[in-house]
């Protein structure tokens, strides 16, 4: 008697975590979807001077417990999700476009992806084999950098790479001659900081 | 507004004239800014640049500069990159106009003048990746084009 009661609350159970298991899953098939290039992975490895076993090891500890509560007590992730999704920023599209763009290079049209100020500083690695550049992140523009990253002073800050290809027009009298990359803080579904990194 | 003074280009030996400003987003992105000592440089400054091949490949360097800071107060280069003889304009993405030849047209503003022909330096990151000449013709008046229509 006790035994069968013991398996129906273990089906009950089992029953109650498919929701949790539903999006334990999904994360897994999103974070392998968006997961770093080897190239990235080998540079933030070097940055913080770890092997990949110990990383692989550090992500394995955290994934795990993360799914653990997630298959537990996915009804407060739920309601914490809810949270999340209000306090962010609209989804960003053309039509968010407005006049405040306009102080800006960018525009919300030209935003790539949401970066963290970690891989922007691996990708920006400036090599001169005339030692004619800093040998920091940006180069000669590693101080703009730094004044940028400055003005994320709110929590949902969100740092985003941005692109405008070449002969786009930028302003009312301008057409660049060259491709545009930068980055731009993106504050409540509008562009508040930008660094041009490379342009004409 | 006045035609403007050029930057200055060193490539293959030769010191020629630039009708573009690699320094501009450098200076935009730092927030400097100069006095203009005459209507002909409003940007208030005239660079020195020189393309230099290094490890098999040709890279755009500011190699001097003569910067406002006032009227009577000129900066050099030290004095905006302290520790630097030569800059390597990594931030530089686009084309570079030189003019070359005869004078066709003369335009009083900006670098609106047109040349025989223009030498277009395509660079990314500071790297030149093509290069191309571009000839022009003698701008269409307002007699040549009724002559044409007649």
């Amino acid at each position: 008697m006790t035994i069968s009661f013991d398996y129906t609350l273990l089906q009950w159970f089992g029953i109650y975590t498919l929701p949790g298991l539903a999006y334990v899953t999904y994360n897994m098939i999103k974070l392998y979807r968006e997961r770093n290039s080897q190239f990235v992975n080998d540079m933030l490895l070097a940055i913080h001077n770890k092997t990949s076993t110990q990383k692989r090891i550090e992500d394995g500890i955290a994934y795990g417990a993360a799914s653990i509560c997630i298959l537990v007590a996915w009804p407060a992730v739920i309601v914490w999700w809810f949270m999340q999704k209000r306090d962010e920023p609209d989804a960003i599209d053309d039509e968010d476009m407005d006049a405040d763009d306009c102080d800006f290079t960018c525009n919300m049209g030209n935003l790539v992806s949401e970066i963290t100020p970690i891989e922007a500083e691996v990708f920006n690695q400036v090599h001169d084999p005339l030692g004619k550049a800093p040998n920091l992140p940006f180069g000669h523009l590693n101080k703009a950098w730094g004044r940028l990253l400055a003005e994320m002073t709110e929590p949902a800050d969100q740092l985003w790479s941005f692109f405008i290809p070449k002969d786009s027009d930028i302003g009312l009298y301008r057409s660049v001659s060259g491709d545009v990359r930068g980055y731009a803080i993106v504050r409540k579904g509008k562009i508040v900081g930008e660094l041009v990194v490379e342009s004409d | 507004m006045t035609a403007q003074v050029s930057e200055k280009l060193l490539y293959g030996g030769k010191a020629i004239s630039l009708c573009t400003e690699p320094l501009a987003l450098y200076l935009k992105q730092n927030g400097i800014e100069f006095e203009s000592p005459h209507t002909a440089n409003w940007r208030g400054y005239v660079g020195t640049w020189e393309v230099i091949e290094a490890e098999g490949a040709e890279r755009l360097y500011l190699i001097g500069i003569k910067a406002h800071k006032d009227y009577e107060t000129i900066l050099k280069l030290s004095d905006l990159f302290p520790g630097f003889d030569k800059v390597f304009a990594h931030w530089f993405t686009g084309e570079l106009r030189c003019p070359q030849g005869e004078l066709l047209n003369y335009v009083h503003g900006g670098y609106a003048s047109t040349y025989e022909y223009d030498l277009m330096m395509e660079f990314k990151q500071g790297v030149l990746v093509h290069k191309y000449a571009k000839h022009n013709t003698y701008p269409e008046t307002k007699e040549s084009l009724s002559q044409e229509k007649d």
